[in-house]
Formats: structure tokens, sequence, C-alpha cells
């Protein structure tokens, strides 16, 4: 009996670890506001959890599993615009010829509104339709912008040049190391995940 | 050895001459004494009149400290009245700074000079004194406390001597913090007084919270700034920077005045000789090469107004003057004079006057009406800094005492270094029961234990790199320790002694020692932040092209004119390390008295982070103001016409300085 009893516990520790590890990533559910950026600019997302809302996309796009280079994004602040850079960089990181990923958050509060008619004038044709919060737009550099309610956000997905030892730029036809797609709507299509994301949290 | 061990003033000019002043003033008939009076009183608008008009208000403070000095009765020479003068009366303009703030003469030389002078005659009559110095000579220790002040004011003005505007203003553009204290003063003078006390006036140059900020330095200085024929127009901002630069410098001054003084007079008889020469030159290199000159070179001019009263404060809580009521009025002025400048060393300088007040409890107890009477007037005084910051402050102070920031980082070995030197022999002497170093361990035991446990608390937090006033905190210990140093020839004296039969001995034993103490505090030997001395003097840690960028755009733009100015001179918008065009930037936005609307700019612009085109685009399209930007290299110039051409609705001035001097 305490033999069974040790079996069935050590069954239950085991398949515990098991759903752990297989469990899908987590659900961002804490609730975000033009305020609470402004107060904190990368309090939306840590780095991790930016990369789980990406991973199902970067998979489909073909891109190696990638890893945080910092646990926190990099602020920058000011009273009109906030910003939140999460950068991240392949699992399997080598010396050189790394492609990272950069992805900026903006949080423009009531301000963004000449931004946005600046895209208005010269959206990304080729972007699929999308349409998150009240007004969204695509500009031609891939760039992301909506509107919710009174609040615009904006997010920039950037692929960074890769580079040998950190200066170098490596020429784009050299297929040693993954080389992201150049087209802006590939990462515009990233950045509207991170923004469905947002706008599911949102609190109006 | 008694004399070293007693408690009390040990250079006390007793009672004799108040009395004598007294039985003098007594002898003058009613009638001619209100007569005289009278005439002191009127004199006392008079001078100020007369020297405003000659274009010699500079004399005025001078005169009011000397008056100050004149009347008061402790210490056995000059100097020591002039410093204990200093502290009392910085205590007391702070106080009367609230009436002056409500007074609507703006702070003009004349009623303010003529109030406290007035003041000063009526201070004499209630008193019965007249004014009158000590004859008593200076001997070693008091010209090797003002051969070390001169010293370091040497050193501090060196790297000034020269310079236009422009170049003193690179030598201390790093960090920025001055250009945050011009807003204050500049604008206290323009309002006339406490800025917290008229938060109804439009103050465009003042960052919102700032209001609340410990203003007694910068209320002082806007004062002094009157009276200078510099400060005559209040208009011209960069003639009132010009003269903040100076009263920063003169705080530093002040700063190592008090410390090599209360050095002095915490050690009393034991640097009694010619022994003060090289331990107070072994503190002036402390002073020149440690931390003190950082406070100079990363404008800090309220810590360095603190750290000047809490250093008389510890010395005259280690040992008090002889009389019972100066004391009592001159302990009250300096928590007042802490509070009002650097209220971080409150808590301390509070149970520091505790501390003294649980030593003199009999004596106190005999004149309860006047302590009782000074201690309430002096807490409500001291009370007004940390309330207002609670209160009215958008900040909460937890928030603010984990503040990550620049500070130039104190090392921990050097605080550890001091501490030890100052609580070795009183440790060691416990026995003797001698309050005053009894005292001296009391006190060191009280500034520690706070700023270790903050420090513990943020060692388990990850956070010990960061933090701002974890290090000011241990700007309080050394403080405290520097000032209690002279502890140590508790020791070294007696071995000294052994030498004596041979003096060369002992004088180049002292030296060595001196010399060792000298390289051991001051990081001379490297370019470590807390050696920024060396930086200093050779004039390494100036950022010119800051000044020279900031004089030029202040010259071609003197006023806000609804644009905000960005000064990309010298350095390339896109890239990192922007130092000289991000300080000019701000410097500038003070001197146009407009940093309210131009902070984003500075916080944004930090000179570390590149900027892309898309970055700056979010930034400038997004500011509820224009912009100008002054540029002088053409990837800048480059730039920022590639945004105005993708985004035709951006209003931005683009000011083309290439090749212009």
């Amino acid at each position: 009996m305490k033999r069974l009893g040790m079996a069935i516990g050590a069954a239950a520790l085991l398949g515990s670890l098991l759903v752990g590890c297989s469990k899908p990533a987590q659900q961002q559910t804490e609730s975000v506001t033009s305020a609470t950026l402004k107060k904190s600019s990368c309090s939306a997302f840590t780095t991790q959890t930016m990369l789980s809302v990406l991973k199902p996309a970067l998979h489909g796009a073909g891109w190696p599993a990638m890893g945080p280079v910092r646990p926190r994004g990099l602020d920058r602040f000011s009273d009109n615009v906030q910003r939140c850079l999460y950068e991240l960089r392949p699992a399997d990181q080598k010396l050189s010829g790394d492609q990272r990923l950069n992805i900026y958050l903006y949080n423009e509060l009531q301000n963004g509104g000449r931004l946005m008619s600046a895209c208005m004038t010269r959206p990304l044709a080729t972007s699929a339709p999308v349409r998150i919060g009240d007004e969204t737009c695509v500009d031609k550099t891939g760039q992301l912008r909506f509107r919710i309610g009174q609040d615009y956000v904006s997010i920039l997905v950037e692929t960074p040049p890769r580079t040998i030892s950190n200066t170098r730029e490596i020429a784009p036809g050299d297929t040693s190391t993954f080389v992201a797609p150049t087209d802006p709507a590939a990462r515009a299509a990233l950045a509207v995940v991170v923004a469905q994301d947002l706008e599911r949290r949102w609190a109006r | 050895m008694s004399d070293v061990i007693s408690s009390g003033e040990d250079m006390g000019t007793g009672a004799s001459h108040a009395t004598s002043n007294k039985r003098r003033a007594g002898r003058l008939s009613g009638a001619r004494f209100i007569g005289v009076v009278a005439a002191l009183i009127v004199a006392a608008w008079l001078i100020p009149a007369l020297c405003m008009a000659l274009g010699v208000g500079w004399l005025l403070p001078l005169l009011i400290w000397t008056a100050t000095a004149s009347l008061i009765r402790c210490g056995r020479n000059i100097l020591d009245r002039l410093v204990l003068a200093l502290g009392l009366l910085v205590g007391l303009t702070c106080a009367v700074g609230l009436v002056l703030s409500l007074w609507p003469v703006t702070l003009r030389p004349v009623p303010s000079s003529g109030l406290a002078l007035t003041g000063l005659v009526l201070a004499a009559v209630l008193a019965g004194r007249r004014p009158e110095f000590p004859t008593a000579g200076l001997g070693w220790p008091a010209v090797a406390i003002i051969g070390g002040t001169l010293a370091c004011a040497g050193f501090a003005v060196r790297p000034f001597l020269g310079q236009d505007f422009a170049g003193r203003l690179s030598i201390l553009a790093n960090g920025g913090d001055l250009a945050r204290h011009f807003t204050i003063y500049d604008t206290i003078r323009s309002v006339g007084g406490f800025l917290f006390m008229h938060r109804e006036v439009p103050m465009p140059n003042i960052d919102a919270g700032y209001e609340s900020y410990p203003q007694g330095s910068h209320f002082i200085y806007a004062l002094l700034a009157n009276v200078m024929p510099q400060g005559a127009d209040r208009g011209d901002a960069v003639a009132s920077f010009g003269l903040l630069i100076t009263l920063d410098i003169g705080t530093f001054v002040v700063l190592c005045l008090a410390t090599l003084w209360a050095t002095r007079w915490v050690a009393g008889p034991l640097l009694g000789d010619w022994v003060a020469l090289p331990f107070l030159a072994a503190i002036c290199g402390y002073l020149c090469f440690g931390d003190p000159i950082t406070l100079l070179t990363r404008g800090f001019p309220s810590e360095m107004a603190g750290w000047a009263m809490l250093a008389i404060l510890v010395a005259v809580v280690v040992r008090p003057v002889a009389r019972v009521r100066e004391q009592i009025v001159l302990v009250a002025a300096l928590v007042v004079a802490i509070s009002f400048t650097y209220f971080l060393f409150l808590p301390f300088a509070l149970t520091a006057a505790l501390v003294w007040m649980i030593g003199a409890r009999r004596q106190l107890s005999q004149r309860w009406i006047i302590a009782g009477s000074v201690v309430l007037v002096a807490i409500a005084l001291a009370a007004v800094s940390p309330v207002v910051n609670t209160v009215l402050s958008p900040a909460s102070v937890g928030d603010r005492l984990l503040l990550p920031g620049e500070i130039s980082k104190v090392s921990r070995q050097l605080v550890v270094f001091w501490l030890l030197i100052a609580i070795a022999a009183p440790v060691l002497r416990w026995q003797r029961r001698s309050p005053i170093w009894r005292t001296v361990v009391v006190l060191l035991m009280l500034t520690t234990l706070p700023a270790a446990a903050m420090f513990g608390y943020q060692v388990l937090t990850g956070r010990a790199q960061q933090t701002y006033y974890v290090d000011k905190l241990f700007h309080e210990m050394l403080i405290v320790t520097v000032v209690c140093s002279g502890s140590i020839l508790l020791i070294l004296r007696p071995a000294a002694r052994a030498f004596a039969a041979r003096r060369l001995i002992t004088v180049a034993y002292a030296w060595m020692l001196s010399i060792a103490l000298v390289v051991s505090v001051s990081n001379l030997a490297f370019d470590a932040p807390a050696g920024s001395g060396r930086l200093h003097f050779q004039q390494r840690n100036a950022i010119w092209e800051a000044g020279k960028g900031t004089a030029k755009t202040i010259r071609l733009y003197p006023k806000a004119d609804g644009r905000l100015t960005w000064v990309q001179l010298g350095t390339r918008a896109d890239l990192g390390q922007r130092e000289a065009s991000h300080w000019a930037t701000l410097y500038t936005a003070v001197l146009q008295r407009n940093y309210r609307a131009s902070w984003s700019l500075f916080y944004w612009g930090y000179p570390w982070l590149a900027t892309s085109d898309a970055e700056m685009a979010e930034f400038m399209l997004t500011s509820p103001m224009p912009y100008r930007v002054l540029v002088d290299d053409t990837m800048s110039l480059e730039m920022f016409r590639r945004i105005q051409t993708e985004y035709p609705a951006l209003d931005l001035e683009i000011v083309d300085l290439r090749g212009r001097s």
C-alpha cells in the first residue's frame, strides 16, 4: 500500500511537470491603458511575454526559436510619447550573423493624430486588411498605428542588419544564418499580433 | 588630558564680556540711549541704500555677517565667531524668508538688508551688547583653517579663471543638476520669495513638483544675487546664471571652511597647536580630491549648504558653546538651516540636537521657558520643508528615497575608513567617561544605522548599484566622521609625544601621516568618480561644446518664443554620445526660462540613446509645441530634412549653422 501511494505520488509529480512543460504560452491578462504605459512604458509586456505572444507568428514565418536579449524592455520617456523597445535574438545564439528582431511599442497618448493622418496618406498597399481599435493604419514602412478611443498606439517591428562582430554588415545574399523577409508587410503582420493582444487588454 | 575629555566649549570667553557690555550700555542715559538706537536704525536703512547707489551692494552681506559675529559671545577668536554667525544667519535667513516671501518688496536689496541690520540693532539692544571681537590671537589651528580654506578655494576656482560664461558653464555642465537649481533660484528672484508660497504665480521655468524642493540655499542665493551689480537686471538670465556659478563655488568654499573649522572644534585641544597643520591639510586633501568636490562638479549646491550646516551642528553638539542660551539658539538655527537647505539630513540633525538636549537637560531645565519656546519655534520651522515636500509634492517620500539617479558613487571602503578613524579612539577610551567622546560615538551610530539599513535593503533587493539617496546618506556619514576624525589623535598624540624629544622626527611623522591620509581618502592616484577633483583641476570634466552651444543659441534665441529649442551642435542627431548637444539643449531651455515646456526634450534626448528617423518623427509629431533645431553637421541636417519632407504637417524650423562660428 505504501509503495502504491509512493507510485501515485511520483506519477502525479511527473504528470504535473509534464503539464507544466507542455502548457501553451500564458496569455497576458493584465489590462493596459495609456496612463499605465505613461507611468511605466514597458509595463504592457516583459520581453518574455512579448516573445510568448509572437511565438506562433514567428514560427509560422519560419523564424528560428528566439529568446530575449534582456528581461525587460528599454524605455524612452517624454510627456507626449513613451517608447518601449523589446529586443529578441535567436535562442541558438551565434557570435556573428544572428538575425535580431526589435519591437518598438509607442504610447502616443492623445497626441498621435498627425502621425495617423500622415499614415493614411501613404498606407502600405501590400498589407493584409486589418482592423484594430477604432482606427488602424499600416505605414509604408510597415509601422502599425491604431487608435482606441482617444488613445493612439504604434508598433514598429524592425529587423536590424545582421552583422559580424557587431560592426560589419553581412550581405543579404549570405544565407548561412536566417535571413528575415525584407517585405514591410511581413513585419507588419508581426506588429498586428502584438496589437491584437494589446487591444484585447486595453481598458477603455 | 583632562581638558581633552572635559565637556563644554574649551574656548569660551566667559560671561565677563556681556556683563561689561551691559554695564557700558547702562551708562548711557535713557534719552541718549534712545537717540543712539534711533540713529543706528536709520543707519541700518541708509547704509544699504548708499551701498546700492555706489554699486557696492556686495558689501552688505559681509557687513551683516560681520555684525552678527560681533554680537555673539561664544568662541575664542574671530574665526569661531564668524563660522558660528554663518550658521546662525543661514537658519535665521531661511526662517525670516517665510515673512520676506509675503512682503511685496520682491527681495529688493535695500528693504532686505535694512530689515536684517535693523534686526541686528534690536538684538543688540535686547541682549545689551555692543559689537566686539575677541582680541585673542588666531594661533596655529585658525591659521590652518584659514590657509586650508584658501587652498580649497584656489583649487575650486582655478579652472574657472580666464573663462567666459560659456567656459564656466562647460565646467559644471555635466549632470545637468545645476540647470534645475537655476530654475528654482532664478524663479525665486522673479516671484520674490519661496516658490511654495507663490503657487498662484505662473512659473514657466519650474518643472512640476520642484516648487516644493527645499529652497533655503536658493533663497539665500537670490538675496545675494540681488545685491550684486551683475544681478541688477533680473531679466538677464545669463547674468543670473553667471552669478549662480559664482555662488555655487562660494558654497563649496563655505563647505570647506565649515568642515575644517568643525573638525578643529570637535578635536579641541587635541588640535590646539601645530599638529593642526598636517591634520587639517589631510582634511583639505579629502575636500578637494574626495567626495565633497563632486558636489561642486555635479551641481549640488543644496547639499553643499546642508553639508556645511551639518558640520557646524555636529561640532556644537559634540562640544557645546559655553553659554547655554546661545547654544540653544545656535542648535535651533542650524536645524532650521538644514531643514531648508537639505532635509535629507534633517532626521540626523534632529536626533543630534536631541542628544545634546539630553546631555544638557539640567542646564536647560533652569531655562525651560526660553528652551521650550525656541524648541517649539524650531520644530515648527524645521517642519516646513518636509511638510511642503510630502503634502504638496506629487511623488511619495518612499519613491524618492529609492530613486535611481546619477551621483558620483561613494566608495564604500572610504566610508568604512573614515568611520574607523573617527570611532576607534572614542571606543577605546570609553572607560574615561568623557561626554565629548561618548557623544561622538552616539552620533556616529546615529548616522551609520540609517545608511547601513538602506544599503542593506538595497543589496537584498538587488538595487545596490542604482539608487541615489543611499549615497547621499553615505555623504551624511562622511560629514560626521570627517568632523569627528580628530578623535584619532587621542591615540596618536601619545605616540607622537614619544618622539617629542626629537622634534624633527615628530614633524616628519606627522607629515607622513597626513600624506598617507590624503592618498587614502582622496583617490588621488586614479580618476575614479570619487576623485573627480583631479579632473576638475585639470579641466578634464568640462564639456566645452555644451557651453559653446548654449552661448551660441542663447545669443540667437534669448527668450522663449513659442518654439522649443533643440540644440544639435557639436554631435550627430542620430547617434549616441550626444552629451554636448544634450546639455546645451537643457541649459538653453532654462536660460530661455522655458524648462516646464521643454523637459520632455531633456528626458527623450538622453545622450546615450541613438535615434532613428522613425523615432525622431514619433517624438516631434506628438509634441504639442513646435520645435526649432539648430544643427551644424550635414548628417543631422539631412536627417531633419528627411523627416520634414516625409511629414509635411510637421512644424519644424531648421537653423543651419554649418560653417558659422
